[in-house]
């Protein structure tokens, strides 16, 4: 009996934190307009979103994107001739850089880098009073602090894979020139004979999704805070561990309705 | 106060706009090769089956992709409704009498060619049908000639359309071949029809049977209608028969040594100064430049049918095995040449390596 | 109470009623009931850890208490919609203990965006003015271009107080308004504070400092164990035979006072030298 209680009880638990985090959700998202009406004092948080959550990332997500369109390369092209399939090459690299491994990877890095920012610099306000202050003065903080949040992560996340595919598809296309010397138009024409808008779109809409994602989980978990500094690293690391999980659950359903 | 932090609206403004000049110059240059601003016309055709069309399924016409089919629907009365459409830019070799075929090899792919009409005119009513290839009405085109029917230009034909010259080549090979044996024949006739006439005999047969198959294989590919599995057959026929020939011409038991019996026709032929044991060993040795011209062009095939590479691996194993086969036989008639006269036997053989291994050395 | 509410001629400022909260079972506030007097000034006193600071989060709507209604300038933050709390809050304003700063902002941000946020209508010179004048009166730093992080704990006390009042709300909450504010500059705020409420504003404090207490308080609320011991006007308190009220206060205000003799003296407003 005491066992059915305890799994009745986390039950409820359980049931209740999913209601509070889709309320939370539904809140940030219902702000969205607001903010994007009503934009008196929000923008510089934005601009700083951006350029931390983007432009800083982008040296990552250069070297990695690189690195993993010449091993794309590297490895097609000394299997695929083998079948006559040469050309396979080009829709492996859509395949892997545009429509999986760049969403995914820009998100992870995102996630690691700005989502434990968020989550962190979000906790502090929450102990040193900060948000309160906000409340006080009569600011949603979930207007004036989650939004521009949510936004400039989702946006950054999206032209961050945006930059993912230019470097990985660039940088293959220079490593190409080492194996299998082409000329750029004739790799440039193979791309996009590959490239279809289904990919295009699956990538834009991951891109974004994630995004979301990263933003909604660091700053929940930065606004479950209560008033111990204590909480913030604990905040920080369930908001990686969490939008991990999160994210990789998202990208196999997104795939999954892609190719029903 | 960090430089980058100061100058935030530029460097994140710099930041945006290079992304989103990415993404325009992306997405443009993506409908321009994938002819988002191009208008296609739309056309059908009736089909008595759909097994051999699908949606997607592109339509040439010589070799260029100027359409592709959209829909497949059955009708009330099971004809099956195929639309397509035609690009705009070749929207004027939709002439008057044109037709259309579907043309498919045997991996399952397939395409739908165009044949435009003799007489040029202006491009026909968007909306309209146009007949095919073996419908009543493609077939008084055709008759009436005013279509112009090219062979087609699926991959595998066109291999096979390469191949026919080479073919043609072996053709000669083996006119030239039959001369000679002929030739032998009538050199023994009435002397023997003892075991090198028969060996001859034999081996005149197989090579008829392989005349017989080129032609076939010229016929196929004259009437672009690939039929594998028989040419296959053929082959597959000559290549058993050199086979037995070179094995009756190696059989250390019967030529050979049928040759070298002094109660046989070999003695007569030692009488006589050597010289009808010079005659034919000539026409040995031509014969056996023969052979070895066969071989060659049969290494050509083999090389050819690398386009085919992977998708028609029985074609080439069935091709090195006929070359082998020559070989062996070579090698054989170099042994007649040199055992009477108590010289080298039989060589080792010499591989001569061709591009491409048997099939069955490696799993696909 | 009776008598003091009769006092009132007008509706309260700030009205709890049977407020209650627990952390983790544990009973902070219990059955609070006070209407906070408008266009006065009330301050709360106790002993720490007597639920002070709570209490005064919970008339300023910041916390939700378990039980209990709330009632400020007249609305119900757990009814009212999204449009009448952001109308609310444009009317008041909140000193916290610890400042409670934007960290992520310049000093002049902290207190432009109150301004920015609530008086959109106002362009970027008369914001500019506006808090020239409040940190001049105040004697506050000049290098308003400096983040929290990079001034005196004092100054940011005023800037917060500066932030506060920058909107001039009719009802103001502190928490501590003085600590660590030096002499000078709290006589500085203290003037403030005095024609704020002259101006017919309200102010709720939390404080120790005797100064405050005796130069602004019309009433004082004494809290004692999550409790309302008493509440009532500053004659009425400092005159109070209670006993365990007058030793709440002696061990109050005997952390800030520096007067010898009775330290009770120190609420008479007869003896201040401001009134």
């Amino acid at each position: 009996m005491h066992h059915v209680e305890r799994i009745g009880a986390s039950t409820i638990t359980r049931v209740d934190r999913f209601i509070y985090a889709v309320g939370y959700v539904v809140e940030v998202l219902r702000q969205v307009p607001r903010f994007l009406t009503h934009r008196r004092t929000g923008s510089r948080v934005l601009t700083m979103q951006v350029l931390f959550t983007g432009v800083e990332a982008l040296s990552v997500i250069a070297t990695i994107s690189l690195g993993i369109g010449t091993v794309i390369v590297i490895q097609g092209l000394s299997l695929l001739p083998q079948f006559g399939q040469g050309r396979l090459i080009y829709s492996i690299l859509i395949i892997v850089i545009t429509r999986e491994l760049g969403p995914i990877l820009t998100a992870l890095i995102v996630t690691a880098r700005s989502g434990t920012a968020i989550a962190t610099e979000l906790g502090n306000m929450v102990v040193s009073h900060e948000i309160e202050a906000y409340s006080i003065t009569g600011i949603n903080p979930i207007r004036h602090i989650v939004v521009p949040r949510l936004i400039g992560v989702t946006f950054s996340t999206f032209l961050l894979n945006l930059y993912f595919n230019v470097f990985g598809l660039l940088g293959s296309f220079v490593v190409t020139q080492f194996v299998n010397p082409v000329s750029l138009q004739e790799y440039w024409s193979g791309l996009l004979e590959a490239l279809s808008m289904t990919d295009v779109a699956s990538s834009i809409v991951k891109s974004l999704v994630f995004g979301a994602i990263t933003a909604l989980v660091a700053t929940f978990h930065g606004l479950q805070v209560e008033r111990s500094s204590t909480e913030i690293p604990v905040a920080a690391i369930r908001s990686v561990g969490r939008g991990i999980t999160l994210l990789i659950v998202a990208n196999a359903l997104i795939t999954l309705a892609y190719y029903l | 106060m960090k430089l980058r932090y100061r100058y935030a609206n530029q460097v994140v403004g710099v930041f945006v706009i290079v992304a989103i000049a990415l993404t325009v110059i992306l997405i443009v240059l993506l409908g321009v090769n994938q002819r988002w601003f191009r208008r296609n016309y739309e056309y059908y055709a009736r089909f008595d089956t759909a097994r051999d069309v699908a949606v997607g399924m592109s339509i040439t016409f010589r070799g260029f992709t100027v359409g592709r089919v959209r829909e497949i629907t059955l009708t009330e009365t099971n004809d099956v409704h195929v639309r397509f459409t035609i690009q705009e830019e070749y929207i004027d070799k939709v002439t008057r009498d044109s037709l259309i075929q579907v043309v498919t090899n045997p991996l399952g792919g397939g395409q739908i060619l165009l044949h435009q009409g003799r007489e040029p005119t202006e491009p026909i009513e968007e909306g309209s049908q146009i007949p095919t290839h073996d419908s009543e009405q493609g077939l008084r085109l055709r008759e009436e000639d005013r279509v112009i029917i090219l062979r087609d230009t699926d991959p595998i034909a066109q291999a096979l359309g390469q191949i026919d010259p080479i073919l043609a080549n072996v053709d000669k090979v083996l006119l030239n071949v039959v001369g000679l044996t002929e030739e032998i024949d009538l050199a023994f006739r009435g002397e023997s029809v003892g075991p090198v006439g028969a060996a001859l005999t034999s081996f005149e047969r197989a090579v008829a049977d392989l005349q017989h198959t080129v032609a076939g294989v010229n016929r196929v590919v004259n009437e672009t209608t690939i039929q594998i599995d028989s040419l296959l057959g053929d082959v597959q026929l000559i290549a058993r028969n050199l086979e037995q020939t070179s094995a009756a011409l190696a059989d250390p038991t019967g030529l050979v040594k049928t040759l070298l019996d002094p109660s046989g026709s070999i003695a007569t032929l030692l009488d006589d100064d050597n010289r009808l044991f010079e005659d034919i060993t000539l026409i040995i040795a031509s014969l056996e430049r023969s052979i070895a011209g066969l071989d060659e062009s049969l290494t050509q095939v083999a090389e050819f049918t690398a386009y085919l590479n992977t998708a028609q691996p029985q074609i080439l194993s069935l091709l090195e095995e006929g070359r082998q086969t020559i070989t062996t036989g070579q090698a054989v008639l170099q042994g007649i040449r040199n055992n009477p006269l108590i010289r080298g036997g039989i060589p080792e053989a010499r591989e001569q390596p061709t591009t491409f291994r048997s099939v069955r050395d490696e799993e696909f | 109470m009776d008598e003091m509410l009769s006092e009132q001629m007008i509706a309260p400022a700030c009205r709890l009623t049977s407020i209650s909260l627990a952390s983790e079972s544990t009973p902070i506030l219990e059955e609070i009931t006070v209407d906070f007097p408008a266009n006065a000034c009330t301050v709360v006193m106790g002993p720490s850890g007597s639920g002070k600071s709570t209490l005064l989060k919970i008339a300023a709507g910041l916390i939700v208490p378990d039980d209990g209604s709330i009632e400020i300038l007249g609305v119900d933050p757990a009814r009212a919609s999204d449009r009448e709390i952001e109308n609310l809050r444009a009317r008041n304003g909140f000193v916290f203990q610890d400042g409670a700063l934007w960290q992520n902002m310049s000093l002049y941000d902290n207190l432009a965006l109150p301004l920015q946020y609530h008086e959109p209508e106002r362009d970027a010179a008369a914001v500019r003015a506006r808090i020239a004048e409040l940190t001049r009166e105040l004697g506050a730093t000049r290098r308003l271009e400096l983040r929290p992080s990079q001034v005196s704990a004092g100054e940011r006390k005023i800037i917060s107080f500066i932030r506060a009042i920058v909107t001039d709300p009719e009802l103001l909450f502190m928490d501590e308004p003085t600590t660590s504010v030096d002499a000078e500059r709290n006589t500085l705020l203290i003037a403030r504070l005095r024609s704020i409420r002259e101006r017919g504003r309200t102010i709720i404090a939390v404080t120790h400092d005797a100064r405050i207490a005796s130069r602004i308080a019309d009433y004082i609320l004494v809290v004692k164990e999550g409790r309302v011991l008493r509440f009532g006007s500053l004659r009425e308190i400092s005159r109070c035979a209670d006993a365990e009220v007058e030793r709440i206060l002696t061990d109050v205000l005997s952390e800030t006072a520096t007067y010898d003799g009775d330290i009770l003296d120190l609420l008479d407003p007869d003896e201040s030298p401001f009134a």
